[in-house]
């Protein structure tokens, strides 16, 4: 049992496994790259960077799954355990030791901060009127349901029913809705049409709503940088009595999509509901207010030369504002948040700050540090050890 | 001993990291159903990139047949990419709020309480048809429904840079609930491949019918134009359409003398770097605009200056030895001036250049190309009177 731990551990430890995961690291690389083209940075991302394994699917679309090759995350994994346990098997304390043991130090720390980026930092963007007041951001690439309760003048209680959960033939159920919703189709891209009446025979969508007078039709899904996938859905809102009663009839279906703005609202459970598929939003302690949105040029042309919103940022309980100007290469942290200037709209009164929340945001620099202080460590050492030899053969 | 001891220990902590490690690697951030109370959303005058009411503006009271597009986002393609839309407008149209579907938005204000709001929209497919629409938009103001012929008698073909659309005025011929702010619509619908374009103008009749050719114009100009920031940081704008300052003057800067040409309005200047715009225009509505600028030395050179203007209206680069050849002089007070026109499609430019002062002055007249040829001669007038030499 001991020999094979230590086999074990030596293996792990080994420089060979070291070269197969780096070789790995640019062979998946590469084939993301070429993968991008077709399938789109996100979705190569997902499934190429952000994975355990990558995966092919026999028979197309839906078909049986095998993994193929190891994902962004195993390779990563493996890397940085290979490295800690040859930091391990080989550690020797000792002054003459310190400058390849901060080496290796701080490239566990980078992997690691890689990592743990990779699992818990999320992008979001903020787009402010000059004006308006926000205190919430919004995942342009990810869409929730939120159904909310309108009812109380003071506050709105927001249910948000992540993409992950609509699923079609899914029936949601959640202690803060007096129903339950039976997603009845789901369109990852659609095109919406007015139904043109007039013995036009096509189908509504739904037959409560906006979308009594839609047609969804199904698109194939892009992955174009500069395009966004119209998420849509057939949802049926089934009330639900007290235990005692039998489950009341449908109250029809409705339709949601990104493309919809006009708020969809009914009557459940003694209080009034609104349903939107809407971005993914993350709601914040505080609020920005745009005040001032510059946009310049170089002169004599249309080249974009510099942004900034100047902007005021106050905590939700009141506490006094403070003025900030965001432009880029100077975005505001706070919260734990990034923004940083990232865009503007068409009308250029609306700004777009990029929000970027990464708990291990300091991993690099640290890691970038203590990498050059170990390298220059061994570099001095080897130095001075050199000279010394030289002394003593020039002596001798 | 022990260093085996050591090696043992270290060997369970790494086991026992592998152990806290692995589950991380391999976990999935999956979200579950989130609960929580958010203050009332006060009315927001912007549209969250999903759309927004694409006839929000200017209230409109909509009798009859309620408008299928209220609520509905705009779905240009099967993907929504975000264009911008210019036309040829009047300083009198003021913009609105634009949205996924509300490609352009204006209001407008006549006399007493009149109204009119203007909005160019886009619905996927054929969105109904064109007879249906018009119907529509018939039932909207109590007109009864009409056939095809109907609708090819009532209606009248309209070119846009986009293709051909159909024209049609609606008005109201029964009693009208508000005739300050309804009463009529003229729109125009273009059918293109994936998507169908609603030029629209409802509101008081007679302030629709003063504003009837400035709207064709605008359906006959009207065009989609990257966003500037997102996709072509290059891309040439349509013609400015900077509002005219107050002042009806531009001083020059200290030491610099010139003399402006009449029909040149004073512009605001845009940017720290401009120290005189002029706005032109012809009585066909199209606008242009004459800059000044200076910078600091050579400031790139003038190949690759010309290179940048001719790329802006876009024209192929010239080598070195045909910049001599397509380069023009004005004598001015203060010396030779350069010019070089750039005859593109539909903007044209023609450029100036001078060394004074350790800095280079750009003198540069830009707008829809018949507008440019029409301000030529008055520009290049401009450029024989400007003196520098107290610079």
């Amino acid at each position: 049992m001991k020999s094979l731990m230590t086999r074990l551990f030596k293996g792990i430890s080994s420089l060979k496994l070291t070269i197969v995961c780096l070789v790995a690291a640019m062979v998946l690389i590469f084939a993301g790259t070429l993968a991008q083209v077709q399938m789109g940075i996100q979705a190569v991302q997902a499934q190429y960077f952000q994975s355990i394994f990558v995966w092919w699917s026999a028979g197309g679309e839906g078909g049986f799954r095998i993994p193929i090759f190891p994902g962004g995350h195993l390779i990563g994994a493996v890397l940085l355990l290979n490295l800690i346990a040859a930091h391990i098997q080989r550690f020797k304390w000792g002054w003459d030791k310190a400058g390849i043991q901060l080496t290796h130090a701080g490239l566990i720390i980078m992997l690691a901060g890689g990592l743990l980026t990779d699992l818990f930092s999320v992008e979001s963007q903020m787009r402010i009127k000059e004006g308006e007041t926000k205190n919430y951001s919004e995942e342009i690439d990810t869409i929730e349901l939120a159904v909310t309760d309108v009812s109380n003048p003071d506050f709105d209680t927001v249910t948000a029913i992540p993409a992950d959960v609509l699923k079609p033939g899914k029936l949601i159920s959640h202690e803060s809705l007096p129903f339950r919703i039976l997603v009845k189709k789901l369109y990852p891209n659609s095109r919406l049409q007015m139904i043109g009446g007039h013995g036009d025979d096509t189908t509504a969508a739904a037959d409560k709503g906006v979308g009594a007078r839609v047609v969804v039709k199904s698109m194939p899904t892009s992955s174009k940088p500069n395009e966004r996938n119209l998420v849509s859905a057939v949802i049926e809102v089934i009330p639900v009595g007290d235990n005692s009663d039998k489950d009341k009839a449908s109250q029809g279906t409705w339709l949601v999509s990104d493309g919809l703005a006009s708020e969809q609202k009914f009557e459940a459970g003694g209080k009034t509901w609104s349903i939107a598929l809407r971005m993914k939003r993350h709601y914040k302690s505080f609020s920005l207010t745009l005040h001032d949105f510059v946009h310049e040029r170089y002169p004599g042309t249309n080249i974009p030369k510099n942004f900034s919103s100047r902007v005021t940022l106050k905590d939700v309980d009141g506490s006094a504002g403070r003025e900030v100007l965001i432009y880029m290469n100077h975005p505001l942290r706070y919260g734990g948040e990034t923004f940083y200037q990232a865009g503007f709209e068409r009308s250029e009164d609306i700004t777009v700050l990029q929000v970027v929340r990464n708990p291990s945001v300091a991993a690099p620099y640290v890691a970038c540090v203590v990498v050059s202080v170990g390298l220059l460590l061994q570099f001095c050492m080897h130095l001075v050890k050199f000279s010394r030899r030289n002394k003593k053969t020039n002596n001798s | 001993m022990n260093t085996a001891h050591n090696m043992l220990n270290y060997r369970s902590y790494f086991a026992l990291g592998v152990l806290v490690f692995l589950p991380l690697a391999g976990c999935d951030s999956d979200d579950d159903i989130e609960v929580y109370q958010v203050p009332k959303e006060k009315p927001v005058a912007v549209a969250p990139a999903g759309g927004a009411d694409p006839h929000a503006g200017v209230p409109m009271p909509t009798p009859g047949t309620p408008d299928p597009h209220a609520g509905m986002a705009g779905v240009g393609a099967a993907a929504a990419s975000k264009p911008t839309v210019l036309g040829e407008v009047p300083e009198t149209w003021l913009p609105g709020r634009a949205s996924s579907m509300r490609l352009a938005s204006y209001s407008l204000k006549g006399g007493g309480d009149s109204i009119a709001d203007i909005s160019l929209i886009s619905l996927a497919g054929t969105a109904g048809g064109v007879l249906d629409n018009v119907n529509r938009w018939r039932g909207q103001i109590g007109l009864p429904p009409v056939d095809e012929k109907g609708l090819a008698d009532s209606s009248v073909k309209v070119t846009t840079p986009q293709g051909e659309a159909v024209m049609v005025d609606l008005i109201a011929t029964t009693g009208v609930e508000n005739p300050a702010q309804d009463g009529r619509i003229i729109a125009a619908l273009l059918v293109l491949d994936n998507e169908m374009w609603f030029y629209k103008m409802r509101g008081n009749a007679g302030l629709l019918g003063s504003e009837k050719d400035a709207f064709v114009k605008w359906v006959q100009t009207a065009k989609k134009v990257a966003n500037p920031a997102a996709e072509n940081p290059g891309a040439q704008p349509a013609a400015p359409t900077t509002p005219p300052v107050a002042t009806g003057q531009v001083e020059p800067p200290e030491g610099v003398t010139w003399k402006v040409p009449d029909g040149w309005q004073a512009g605001a200047p845009s940017g720290s770097m401009r120290l005189a715009t002029f706005l032109v225009s012809d009585p066909s509505g199209a606008k242009g605009e004459v800059t000044v600028i200076r910078l600091g030395g050579a400031s790139g050179g003038e190949l690759a200056n010309v290179n940048r203007w001719r790329g802006q209206v876009g024209l192929e680069p010239i080598t070195e030895a045909m910049l001599a050849k397509t380069t023009g002089q004005v004598d001015s007070p203060s010396g030779p001036i350069a010019y070089v026109d750039c005859h593109g499609k539909p903007n044209s430019t023609v450029a100036a250049w001078c060394r004074q002062g350790g800095g280079t002055w750009f003198f540069k007249l830009t707008g829809p190309a018949h507008l440019v040829a029409s301000e030529r001669a008055n520009f290049i007038r401009f450029l024989s009177s400007v003196n520098l030499t107290s610079q």
